[in-house]
């Protein structure tokens, strides 16, 4: 049994040599970059999106000056990404009041769903702004992989904050973080 | 060893980069991401499932972004070796073949290298990429975007497409408008109507090289669109028509493409509603005349039909016809209140959907005429034989109690496997199935939960029954565990009723996502942790790992 771990990691290793080299560089960097950004960050692309009415709007103007802004990333056919986003719904006047939080939800559904996004958004009776990004360049230019996927940006526009996946409860963790941003508290 | 130095040199400019901008870095913004899918392969005959020589096959990507004030940037580095089986083998290999440089100020941005493009709903121009299905057509060459003022703008590209490890032959040449009425006309905007349009056109050039017949080296496709909105009220269309374009899909056929698209819908809080048809003609465009399945697509057919994710749901999912097709659908989404009869303590969410896909009506025109090579005539609005696809589904999302959550899911579909077959007996008859679904959700803790699905596909085609049972149990804010079974419970040959375990257990924390897999998976799509991939069938190990920064 042993031998045969080791076997495929050997292999694996062996056979993928450069990948393994090139991600070490990347998660060292990585981490690096991240440091040296913690005390700028990095602010929203100007990338085109799309407001319900197909009317483009720059994804650099989304970000709120008056508090923190939760930018989520979900789709119509991602269920965990609906459930994020109708728990959020439920609690977003509280949010609001204590903290001034905007939340920006960015549909990445494609041309075949986009018609479904508004019908869907109001039949859920969402509260926040929704954006369609029918090409998913947003979401590459925000190295979003899968959904749903938080960011979280402070007043200045900075992105402090991120967070991939929902499992029920995770927006009380998601509130903790807005509470210490909106405070001007480390998050760290 | 070609393919060595480009990473060679990439590193040295990180490092270059690294320690010349960090301490610059006020100006520097630079963020990334990574995923890594392994898997390893056990030969399990019962269920067709084979291994690999090497053992353990990994797809992996790097990505990096950055902008250093109006200039921005990026790569990405890829590894497939091997890919994961269910993806294409022309797949196997590394290197970086995604790079890009811009310039982006005031309106004016300029994109030299690797980029991705959609013209309006994409029927005219679409390249995109989707990391889980396998399938990248990035344009490698300049793209320029210009918005003079608010409410008008206009793209133009000039590029080849991404073909695995190489290029298409055809050359694509595209350009874009768009125009916001209300942002002119001051009496719209007062009267609270929305109104744009928009023009797209696209030519692609490859030589002709065939002996026997004349073909279009310059074929162009072009398409007008438009929105109307008002209140909760929007409609959009889009037409499309693309000249002779004789290829291997369309078997040499010298007829002129025609699409059309519309969608419309009308919502308010509470209650939305949107329809939709869709008619595909001939309109299968891209840039190597030779190509076929996914390869080398320049435009985008998107589906008159709603996208499933529970597992049983999507096993005869819809896959579009590129030669031809004409379909609707219809959406209602409905919330009843709280406190209502239907609505109970805590309101009751309804979506009722229904789509139909039909072959385009071809008259041959006979004798066929071997100058024009038009092969047929098609009346525009009508529905032909066979019925590709119809799925008529209901969902009633209701919470119960606190604790209790509940999802209730009816599906009738028909799935013709004629012509573009969904099926594992090999058969191409229709198949006709019911599918029932529910979702349990009971909250032990505001963040312990544990999620049930219980499914049944009735049929009597293809394999016949399956069911299906799928349990979570989630550990907010890190921590997730499940298993899957499904059962071939109806198999007509008595012998192949196989079972299909899996068991996945993850580990979460902010942007990173490592997730652990052991068992027996059906072919078909695989959604686990919100996250869906199309798979072989397979016996094994799978490991993912994921992040960004």
């Amino acid at each position: 049994m042993a031998v045969c771990i080791f076997k495929i990691t050997y292999r694996a290793v062996k056979n993928n040599l450069i990948v393994v080299i090139f991600l070490t560089f990347l998660i060292a960097f990585g981490s690096d970059w991240a440091k040296a950004q913690e005390t700028n960050g990095w602010k929203l692309p100007s990338t085109e999106l799309r407001d319900l009415k197909n009317n483009p709007i720059m994804a650099s103007e989304l970000a709120n000056s008056e508090g923190p802004t939760v930018v989520n990333f979900w789709a119509t056919w991602c269920k965990p990404c609906i459930q994020e986003l109708n728990s959020i719904n439920e609690v977003y006047f509280d949010w609001q009041d204590e903290t001034n939080v905007k939340l920006v939800a960015i549909s990445i559904d494609d041309s075949r769903n986009v018609p479904k996004v508004a019908p869907l958004v109001n039949g859920k009776g969402w509260e926040f702004d929704v954006f369609t990004d029918a090409n998913s360049d947003f979401r590459r230019a925000m190295n979003v992989q899968t959904i749903p996927h938080t960011f979280l940006l402070n007043s200045d526009g900075n992105v402090v904050w991120q967070h991939n996946g929902y499992t029920p409860g995770e927006e009380e963790e998601l509130f903790e973080v807005i509470k210490k941003v909106a405070n001007g508290e480390d998050i760290n | 060893m070609r393919r060595k130095l480009p990473i060679v040199r990439i590193l040295i400019l990180l490092f270059v980069c690294h320690y010349s901008l960090a301490q610059n870095s006020s100006n520097l913004q630079v963020h990334g991401d990574f995923i890594i899918d392994a898997q390893t392969y056990q030969e399990d005959s019962a269920i067709g499932a084979t291994d690999i020589p090497e053992t353990i096959a990994m797809n992996a990507y790097g990505n990096i972004n950055f902008t250093i004030g109006k200039f921005y940037g990026g790569f990405r580095f890829e590894s497939y070796q091997p890919p994961i089986l269910g993806y294409d083998p022309r797949w196997e290999g590394f290197g970086i073949p995604y790079r890009y440089f811009g310039y982006n100020n005031e309106g004016l941005d300029i994109t030299v290298g690797s980029f991705y493009e959609q013209y309006g709903s994409g029927m005219v121009n679409r390249s995109y990429w989707e990391w889980y299905l396998g399938y990248d057509t990035f344009y490698e060459g300049v793209r320029v975007r210009y918005q003079p003022t608010s409410g008008l703008y206009f793209k133009a590209m000039l590029a080849r497409q991404r073909f695995y490890w190489d290029f298409g032959p055809g050359i694509v040449r595209g350009i874009d408008g768009e125009i916001d009425m209300a942002q002119f006309f001051t009496g719209l905007r007062d009267s609270g109507v929305g109104l744009s349009f928009g023009a797209s056109f696209v030519s692609r050039f490859q030589e002709d090289q065939n002996p026997f017949l004349v073909l279009p080296e310059n074929v162009s496709n072009g398409g007008f669109r438009g929105t109307l909105s008002k209140g909760g009220f929007l409609l959009n269309a889009e037409y499309t028509y693309k000249i002779n374009d004789p290829s291997a899909i369309n078997g040499n056929n010298y007829r002129p493409g025609q699409g059309l698209l519309i969608n419309t819908g009308y919502s308010q809080k509470g209650f939305g509603f949107n329809a939709g048809f869709k008619r595909w003609d001939n309109m299968d465009y891209r840039s190597d005349r030779t190509a076929t399945g996914f390869d080398l697509l320049i435009n985008y057919n998107p589906a008159m039909a709603k996208q499933h994710t529970y597992r049983l749901a999507t096993m005869y999912a819809y896959a579009t016809v590129p030669q031809g097709e004409i379909g609707w659908q219809a959406d209602l989404f409905y919330n009843f209140k709280r406190g209502s009869l239907l609505g109970g303590k805590y309101g009751t969410q309804l979506n009722f959907n229904m789509s139909q896909t039909f072959n385009v009506v071809r008259d041959s025109i006979e004798p066929p005429d071997f100058d024009t090579r038009k092969f047929y005539t098609s009346p525009f609005f009508a529905f032909g034989s066979p019925k590709f696809f119809e799925d008529i589904n209901i969902e009633i999302v209701k919470k119960l109690s606190r604790r209790w959550k509940g999802t209730f899911t009816y599906f009738y579909q028909e799935r013709d496997n004629s012509v573009q077959p969904v099926t594992f007996s090999g058969s191409n008859e229709t198949v006709f199935s019911n599918i029932f679904i529910l979702e349990t959700e009971y909250k032990f803790k505001s963040t312990k939960v544990l999620r049930n699905e219980f499914h049944i596909l009735q049929t009597e085609q293809d394999f016949g029954s399956w069911s299906a049972i799928l349990s979570e149990y989630t550990i907010a804010p890190h921590w997730y565990f499940s298993g899957l079974w499904e059962y071939n419970f109806g198999n007509p040959d008595t012998e192949n009723r196989d079972h299909y375990f899996s068991v996945y257990t993850g580990y979460r924390r902010g942007p990173t996502n490592i997730r652990l897999g052991y068992g027996r998976q059906r072919q078909g799509l695989l959604c686990v942790g919100g996250v869906c991939r199309p798979v072989p069938a397979s016996n094994g190990l799978i490991l993912t790992i994921q992040s960004s920064f």
